[in-house]
């Protein structure tokens, strides 16, 4: 099973680029990001609306990418390309694993956020 | 300094570029196609870093665009794409592209050397 955590090395990359402040502000962006676009895609369920899920997931996707959110990232990838197809599938099912994904990576990034306080 | 124009409806993206570029480049922001072939034509950039997948018009039909507009027509172009497949940078070039860079962005020095080689002086 593919764990699901933070990839290091991407944050130490964003480090580099902009320091402690510029992390903050892309976990923070990220949050915001992600949780508005599960509930574009929660609401593309409810509609029926596919272009809705794909768009969501491809935001998602990217986003997750930036801080090394491998799971996340790829969930959404999969979610985005099966949308795409119109594959005729348990979208609820989907979002709430995508979600779980999302949730499950919360603590490591908060603890990024309480280490880069200092 | 030069002027990058930077097309790209995930914030998150946009906060990254700039974050690499704003030591080196003044940068005008645009969240949608639209939006940028309104903005574009009145503060022309030296660069535009195009995404590929926007909402609404994508990048290549922005491209289209920008490349029928004498103000933008011979702005260098570089596709920002989440799918890196073979024969992906000669799809690119065909459609108009200048070149292409890939997300996640995680060289910062592949985005500055492709906009170095295509900003001329």
């Amino acid at each position: 099973m593919e764990e699901n955590k933070i990839y290091l090395e991407r944050i130490s990359n964003l480090e580099k680029i902009g320091g402690k402040e510029f992390v903050k502000k892309m976990i923070n962006s990220f949050h915001r990001n992600v949780s508005q676009k599960i509930e574009s895609a929660k609401e593309g369920v409810r509609t029926g609306n596919l272009e809705a899920i794909e768009r969501a997931a491809h935001s998602i996707k990217s986003s997750a990418g930036n801080l090394g959110a491998t799971k996340l990232e790829n969930i959404s990838g999969r979610i985005e390309k099966i949308a795409e197809l119109d594959e005729d599938i348990n979208y609820d099912d989907l979002i709430s694993k995508l979600e779980n994904a999302y949730d499950d990576i919360k603590p490591e990034l908060n603890k990024i956020l309480g280490e880069f306080r200092g | 300094m030069k002027k990058i124009a930077i097309v790209e409806d995930n914030p998150d993206n946009r906060l990254l570029v700039c974050a690499i570029l704003e030591d080196y480049y003044e940068i005008d922001e645009y969240e949608t196609g639209l939006e940028a072939i309104k903005g574009l034509k009145k503060k022309v950039p030296s660069l535009i870093l195009l995404d590929i997948s926007l909402p609404g018009m994508d990048g290549p039909e922005v491209l289209q665009h920008l490349k029928k507009e004498e103000l933008t027509k011979d702005v260098p172009v570089i596709a920002i794409t989440a799918h890196a497949m073979e024969g992906d940078r000669e799809k690119y070039l065909e459609l108009g592209f200048d070149d292409y860079i890939t997300k996640p962005i995680i060289d910062e020095n592949l985005i500055l050397n492709s906009i170095k080689n295509l900003i001329k002086d």
